[in-house]
């Protein structure tokens, strides 16, 4: 059954990236945990782009409300990190929602656009407010962030064995909930709308309904994300709000495969290497990873598991 | 015979009645006092030379459009201002004149999006559907069309005539009560033409029919009655053995050019 292949897939991956934890050197360690909070991300914009077709440019407000919606009552309030990070993600689902339903309503190609314009707002935002969020210096909170209590235990978030475990057990969580509404009637409808609006919407489904939850499930858990990035790194930085962080997940999810559960992963895996080992070379290292991104877009357009999926693996969700 | 049994149903109440309907863009009238009458479980053919506001009219009933002026009646139930969405669980589904699928997705995906439409109630059913229900009716409809080979084939492999049935089976899964069909017969082989017309011929009684066709032979062999436009307003409605005998048919057809 090909349910069957698909799960094993994906608890297969997940797996493996559970147990790495215990083998990679330390320098790796580090690099696959960023990998995996990225990853949670691109899967949040994977969900939006890939799935319901609706090209975002300004994703990074909702990762910065998650951030900033956790990180700023911790470093305020004293707020602990447990409720700091469903703030978080309530931060980026509200925002989400109301960031849809201005968008949405604007016609057809205009999403684009004024999702960047709001993502725009966002960052200026960060940066009219200085005194509160001392913008791109920003907010650490490592001392000032409470261990998290678990029964018995109190566990340092910012210690690197805990923040892999954070890492991998938000972007495990995401994976399955992806994988399940790519698989859900929900899911089916958002792939109609992208495919054809007109056909989906005389078949009883009223676009704009479906799109703005779909908007709404994206910035929640890129939201979580970005919540989770603040409270495990004990810092909170403008420099996520800004436009390079919304056109990171795009170009992630473009290379890995946009459409597919697991290209977010791929994509941002490769990309994070691809930008250490250029930058060893050169300092102009994104313009030696813009390049590389052209050529595989131009010679796999589906993404590296768009092309899996035409070419071998047909049952890839 | 089936006419019969249509005129019986004649004095009461219409599945689908227009009411003045109007529809204009910009300065152009594209319909113009339009009242249709559409009852149960009949199968009526729409004719009309190009420009005559055929599939103007099929938009205004789907929902696609709204009217300028005038009303959809329902079962006598006001529906001139529901959504097109919220027409299809009314029990309205069209098939549109460009073949339209999900081109990316199989055939069987493509039907499952619609079929799974009435089985979704409540909220829940969005995240989990009973997967085995859904593919059952999905297997009903695609045996119905004669698809049942092609179920896992990408909807843009095939050829148009199948992407044609493909749509059609879209339409019937949603359950319709009211099914309009925008020349479904356009730009298929001969024998395909005769798998059509056998299948609409099956549609009915159980659902009603609007069929906007090009080829009379076909209008007038499946339906039981038929109405010609022209020029945004109806102008005649008979049974295809009076529509064929009209000479102010036959003007309005040869002047057309055929």
């Amino acid at each position: 059954m090909t349910g069957g292949r698909a799960l094993a897939l994906h608890l297969g991956v997940a797996a493996v990236l559970g147990v790495l934890q215990f083998v990679l050197p330390p320098f790796h360690h580090g690099m696959v945990t960023r990998i995996l909070f990225f990853s949670t991300y691109a899967m949040a914009y994977n969900l939006l782009f890939g799935y319901a077709g609706l090209l975002s440019l300004g994703h990074a407000m909702f990762f910065a409300a998650g951030m900033y919606g956790a990180g700023l009552p911790v470093y305020y309030l004293g707020m602990g990190s447990g409720s700091a990070f469903l703030l978080g993600l309530g931060s980026g689902l509200l925002l989400a929602a109301a960031v849809g339903a201005a968008s949405l309503r604007a016609s057809g190609s205009a999403f684009p656009v004024v999702t960047m314009m709001f993502g725009q707002v966002s960052y200026l935002l960060t940066l009219h407010f200085n005194w509160i969020t001392f913008a791109d210096q920003g907010l650490v909170l490592v001392d000032r962030l409470l261990p998290l209590h678990l029964g018995p235990w109190s566990v340092p978030l910012t210690d690197p064995a805990v923040r892999y475990v954070l890492a991998w057990g938000l972007f495990t969580v995401v994976l399955w909930v992806s994988l399940w509404i790519v698989r859900s009637p929900f899911g089916r409808i958002l792939v109609a709308l992208r495919e054809h609006e007109e056909r989906a919407r005389m078949m009883g489904y009223d676009p704009f309904r479906y799109r703005w939850v779909a908007v709404c499930l994206s910035g929640g858990v890129a939201g979580a994300a970005g919540a989770a990035y603040a409270l495990s790194f004990g810092y909170v930085g403008n420099a996520f709000a800004s436009i390079l962080y919304s056109i990171y997940p795009l170009l992630w999810v473009l290379l890995g495969g946009a459409g597919t559960t697991l290209g977010p992963l791929v994509g941002v895996l490769l990309m994070t290497y691809a930008v250490d080992v250029v930058s060893g070379f050169t300092s102009a290292y994104l313009v030696v990873v813009g390049l590389a991104l052209v050529l595989v877009t131009l010679g796999f357009p589906q993404g590296i598991l768009g092309r899996v999926r035409a070419r071998w693996w047909r049952w890839l969700p | 015979m089936a006419v019969a049994a249509v005129r019986e149903t004649l004095d009461r109440t219409p599945l689908l009645e227009t009411v003045g309907l109007r529809r204009t863009f910009g300065g152009l009238v594209a319909l113009d006092d339009v009242h249709l009458r559409i009852f149960h479980g009949e199968i009526r053919g729409l004719i009309g030379p190009n420009g005559a506001g055929k599939s103007t009219l099929a938009g205004l009933i789907a929902g696609r459009h709204k009217p300028t002026a005038g009303r959809i009646l329902l079962e006598g139930r006001d529906i001139t201002r529901r959504s097109g969405p919220e027409r299809v669980l009314l029990g309205i589904a069209m098939a549109f004149q460009i073949p339209a699928v999900f081109g990316n997705l199989t055939v069987f995906e493509n039907v499952a999006a619609a079929a799974q439409r009435v089985l979704l109630r409540r909220p829940l059913d969005f995240l989990d559907l009973r997967a085995r229900r859904l593919a059952e009716r999905v297997a009903e409809v695609l045996e119905r069309v004669g698809l049942q080979d092609a179920r896992d084939e990408l909807a843009r492999h095939l050829p148009y005539g199948h992407q044609r049935l493909v749509e059609i089976a879209m339409v019937l899964a949603l359950k319709p009560r009211l099914v309009i069909l925008d020349e479904p017969t356009q730009g298929l082989a001969p024998d395909e033409v005769a798998q059509l017309t056998a299948l609409v011929r099956d549609l009915s009684p159980e659902a009603t029919v609007l069929l906007i066709e090009h080829n009379l032979p076909v209008v007038l062999d499946v339906s039981h009655r038929v109405t010609v436009m022209e020029g945004g307003r109806i102008f005649f409605e008979g049974t295809p053995a009076e529509v064929e005998a009209d000479p102010g048919v036959q003007r309005v057809y040869l002047g057309a050019g055929g």
